[in-house]
């Protein structure tokens, strides 16, 4: 994906891609020196510009998230202008316009833009938890089903009564209780990220109507979810890492801009 | 020149119900700090209770909790202090508070009736204390008074009145009843504690202090063990 933005009529900005994951800043073509420094959680690149202004880019190394400002005006890139829709009706909007052309309302301004896209990458990984929270539901059964129904096969002449032959983990259990904690072994996963994933996809529509209380509350329940897990079974606190930290991430800063944008009015 | 109709409308709704609210992360940064801190300490105490298994790490937990809760309000005290002013509440709102509380103990004896009904697991609260031999009044003081004042203090009085300052109250709400029901951290009883959490914020709201939220909280906890230790009371 090529990263541009058309300052003006006759100069455009580029990024390309160097080595051990950095950036190359070209103005018209041209490569200018730029310094990369480390922020907490985003890289950012300063460089100068041939007719003396200054610029700061800003990337997020697992959102990818991308902020240009060239002295402290923030410009669009030509792909984060084709991804713009109209708050109010969802329309696709052209690029550099100021007003709707479906609707005709007020385009917001580029910071408040970029605010907006930030919540609406937010709003999909929601999305995306949900589902994902389903399938693992669906899959986590599916695996164990056979094993755990071959399991009650066995105790199928035993009565619910019955005591079973030795304690398991300290405790001795009848056959009627077994059948119970094997059901729930089952099922309880399918239920449990059932509702989980109702309850992000809840937070998905919510996130239109009240950014700023759904993220927080998809992100408290995200961050639970990864604490309960690490304590059940510590192997997962390493399984997914990279997704859990681009999740978290994105909805922090997703926080962040619908605070922003609720004190700019927007 | 004021619209006199709409100033008297405007003058009849309570002074919380008409803040909107101008927040920022500086004023978000230190409550999701708080509950930051306190995930990785369940997380930790979560570790070491899975591991042995005794009411002790659960004892540790909550004075810990407790005391990042008193440092917390320490650090905030300036801030929210309004909501722990004893103040008087008329009849209307009691009873107010008290149908609401009657609908959503029904509602709430309906959903783990459900529980049980499917034999699904629920965390008995009592459990490991009875086990080894600890007495039914300390019961009652670490899982009934204790949550009932602590976590009172910490969502309704603490995060709840700062979220009022920066939030309109609906939102501010709702934020706190999530992240009560979050801190939980059990996805079955997610739904039910968010009702709660709706329910004591709105007690904080209408009477404008917490100590009407901590008497319900005590009072539904308490309800909850005596339930485990007498069944045959047939309270759900």
């Amino acid at each position: 994906m090529k990263h541009i933005w058309k300052i003006d009529d006759q100069h455009q900005l580029e990024i390309k891609r160097a080595f051990f994951g950095s950036y190359k800043v070209y103005w018209n073509g041209e490569l200018i020196p730029s310094k990369r420094t480390s922020k907490t959680l985003s890289y950012t690149y300063s460089f100068n510009l041939p007719d003396g202004r200054s610029g700061e880019l800003n990337r997020h190394p697992y959102t990818a998230d991308l902020d240009l400002r060239i002295d402290g005006k923030v410009f669009l890139s030509e792909f984060q202008k084709k991804s713009m829709t109209c708050r109010k009706c969802a329309a696709a909007l052209l690029p550099d316009a100021k007003f709707c052309e479906k609707c005709g309302a007020e385009v917001p301004n580029m910071d408040d833009q970029l605010r907006l896209l930030k919540l609406k990458k937010a709003r999909t990984y929601i999305g995306v938890l949900s589902g994902l929270f389903l399938v693992s539901g669906i899959f986590l059964t599916a695996t164990t089903y056979d094993t755990n129904q071959k399991t009650l096969d066995k105790f199928v002449s035993y009565k619910d009564s019955d005591m079973f032959p030795k304690p398991l983990n300290g405790k001795q259990y009848t056959f009627g209780e077994l059948r119970q904690e094997i059901q729930t072994e089952t099922w309880s996963p399918l239920i449990v990220n059932s509702v989980l994933s109702v309850i992000m996809l809840g937070l998905f529509f919510y996130s239109k109507r009240s950014p700023l209380v759904a993220f927080l509350a998809a992100g408290g329940i995200y961050a639970a979810v990864i604490v309960v897990n690490a304590v059940v079974d510590p192997k997962t606190i390493g399984q997914g890492l990279v997704m859990k930290i681009i999740i978290i991430t994105l909805l922090v800063g997703a926080i962040r801009s619908a605070l922003e944008l609720r004190k700019s009015g927007s | 020149m004021t619209d006199p109709a709409k100033a008297a409308q405007t003058a009849s709704i309570p002074a919380w119900q008409r803040r909107k609210g101008s927040a920022s992360w500086e004023d978000f940064r230190p409550l999701l700090s708080f509950y930051g801190i306190v995930l990785i300490l369940f997380t930790i105490f979560g570790f070491i209770d899975y591991f042995t298994k005794g009411p002790w790490v659960n004892l540790v937990l909550d004075i810990l909790f407790d005391s990042l809760i008193i440092s917390f309000l320490a650090m905030n005290w300036k801030k929210v202090s309004a909501a722990f002013r004893l103040r008087p509440v008329g009849g209307k709102i009691l009873f107010e508070l008290f149908y609401l509380s009657v609908l959503l103990f029904f509602f709430l004896k309906f959903y783990f009736g459900v529980f049980d009904y499917f034999h699904w697991p629920t965390v008995h609260l009592s459990e490991s204390y009875l086990k080894v031999g600890w007495p039914i009044w300390s019961i009652f003081v670490i899982n009934a008074v204790q949550p009932g004042i602590f976590e009172e203090i910490a969502f309704r009085g603490i995060i709840q009145t700062r979220l009022n300052r920066i939030l309109p109250w609906k939102e501010a709400l709702l934020i706190q009843a999530a992240l009560f029901s979050i801190l939980h951290l059990s996805v079955m009883i997610l739904v039910s504690h968010f009702l709660m959490g709706l329910l004591l914020g709105w007690v904080r709201l209408k009477t404008r202090q917490v100590y009407w939220g901590m008497l319900m909280h005590m009072a539904w906890n308490s309800l909850v063990l005596a339930q485990e230790m007498y069944p045959h009371w047939h309270l759900f």
